[in-house]
């Protein structure tokens, strides 16, 4: 009977998760919090791959520049607010993770011309967040282990390792989701229509995300590059922002302060 | 009629680690106080996103994305309705310890602890909003 209810629980919210394409199913059971160490993990599995650029003065602008943005978002507050840091590679890629850890390669920002193109790909990563695009990637197997927890009655210690254990297995499915085959086209969409949302809202220059796109574009026209992995670069995205887009010169300072960072990579 | 102001009130929890209560409903006004995770308080109503709450017999302001409402319960009843519950569903929350992920092959928890120290305070964002002229 116990397995029977349990069974019919991982159905009803399975269903839910496959019906409307809103923000529903199973990834709602998520706590913040749980969202949180979730995403945590799964960014120590991809800073393992590519280890951050330590560089306080770098990471603090970054992380003020996420932290602005994230104002005009959906989610304003997250369980333990917005992080930011730079990558050490010189590859052009931008990640971002459940709970709020978004990750850019000193190779992209060296590619950008201005903060306001920096703010757009910080805006689009806060875009997947807001939008829990990372936690779409778990559901399967976390209702099958939360299953598996509920259904056993097992010393608290054993259970406490055996969802620390849990937790790592599905950052592995989250961070391989996100450095190989990246978000769907549909929830780079949304991304980018939230990010749109945000740069209009926050005083910088919404166009500036065309404008990173179509670097991506003609650099991975010239050598495929993890950008276009994690990021799929199609004309449709570039098309659809230009209905939406509307264009604002960026400020000097902001240039000026953009550069003044960018120099020290 | 007093009862139907009663029922007018509902609950919310704080779900984020710590924010902030406002005087307005709006970011940049004066904070009224921090709250942390697990907070219950009273609200009447929502502003543009925020929850009109009452902190210590004043009015104050939470983002809706800070905290989760539970609709027709009273403060009172919220433990026994969510508690054991909730905790069931959280997989991390509850029985996350760190010490059992660290020094697991494969992690890089020393550049996440890295970000995590990095804190950004309101009078920071100002800073850094006047500064950008934005």
């Amino acid at each position: 009977m116990k397995r029977f209810l349990l069974l019919l629980l991982i159905f009803t919210v399975s269903c839910a998760s496959l019906g409307s394409g809103k923000q529903q199913g199973s990834f709602s059971l998520v706590s913040e919090k749980d969202e949180y160490y979730i995403g945590r993990l799964t960014a120590a599995k991809i800073l393992k791959k590519y280890p951050l650029l330590h560089n306080d003065r770098l990471t603090e602008y970054l992380t003020d520049i996420a932290s602005y943005l994230a104002i005009y978002s959906k989610r304003p507050f997250i369980y333990r607010g917005y992080h930011a840091g730079v990558l050490n590679t010189e590859k052009p890629m931008a990640l971002s993770t459940p709970g709020g850890f978004i990750l850019i390669s000193k190779g992209l920002i060296k590619k950008l011309d201005n903060e306001d193109q920096l703010a757009a790909v910080i805006a689009h990563e806060i875009g997947h967040i807001s939008n829990k695009h990372g936690l779409s990637y778990i559901k399967t197997a976390y209702l099958v282990d939360l299953g598996a927890t509920l259904s056993r009655k097992i010393a608290k210690r054993k259970i406490e390792k055996e969802r620390s254990q849990k937790l790592l297995n599905i950052a592995v499915d989250v961070a391989d989701v996100l450095l190989k085959r990246g978000y769907s086209r549909k929830q780079e969409e949304e991304a980018d229509k939230e990010a749109i949302r945000i740069l209009k809202k926050s005083g910088y220059n919404p166009y500036a995300l065309i404008e990173v796109l179509e670097k991506m574009k003609k650099i991975s026209r010239n050598a495929p590059i993890q950008f276009t992995r994690t990021h799929p670069i199609p004309e449709r995205r570039i098309e659809i922002l230009k209905k939406v887009a509307t264009r604002k010169k960026p400020s000097q300072k902001r240039t000026f302060r953009f550069q003044s960072y960018k120099n020290m990579l | 009629m007093f009862t139907l102001l009663i029922l007018a009130y509902f609950t919310v929890r704080v779900t984020v680690e710590r924010t902030f209560l406002k005087t307005s409903p709006d970011f940049f006004s004066d904070n009224v106080a921090i709250v942390s995770y697990g907070t219950s308080l009273k609200a009447d109503t929502i502003i543009a996103g925020w929850y009109r709450v009452i902190y210590k017999g004043k009015r104050a302001y939470l983002h809706e994305s800070a905290a989760r409402s539970f609709k027709g319960i009273s403060l009172a009843r919220l433990s026994k309705v969510t508690g054991k519950g909730e905790n069931a569903i959280s997989l991390a929350a509850k029985g996350f310890e760190e010490s059992n992920v660290t020094g697991v092959k494969g992690y890089n928890l020393k550049d996440v602890k890295y970000l995590e120290k990095f804190k950004v305070s309101l009078d920071n964002i100002k800073r850094f909003k006047e500064q950008g002229e934005l």
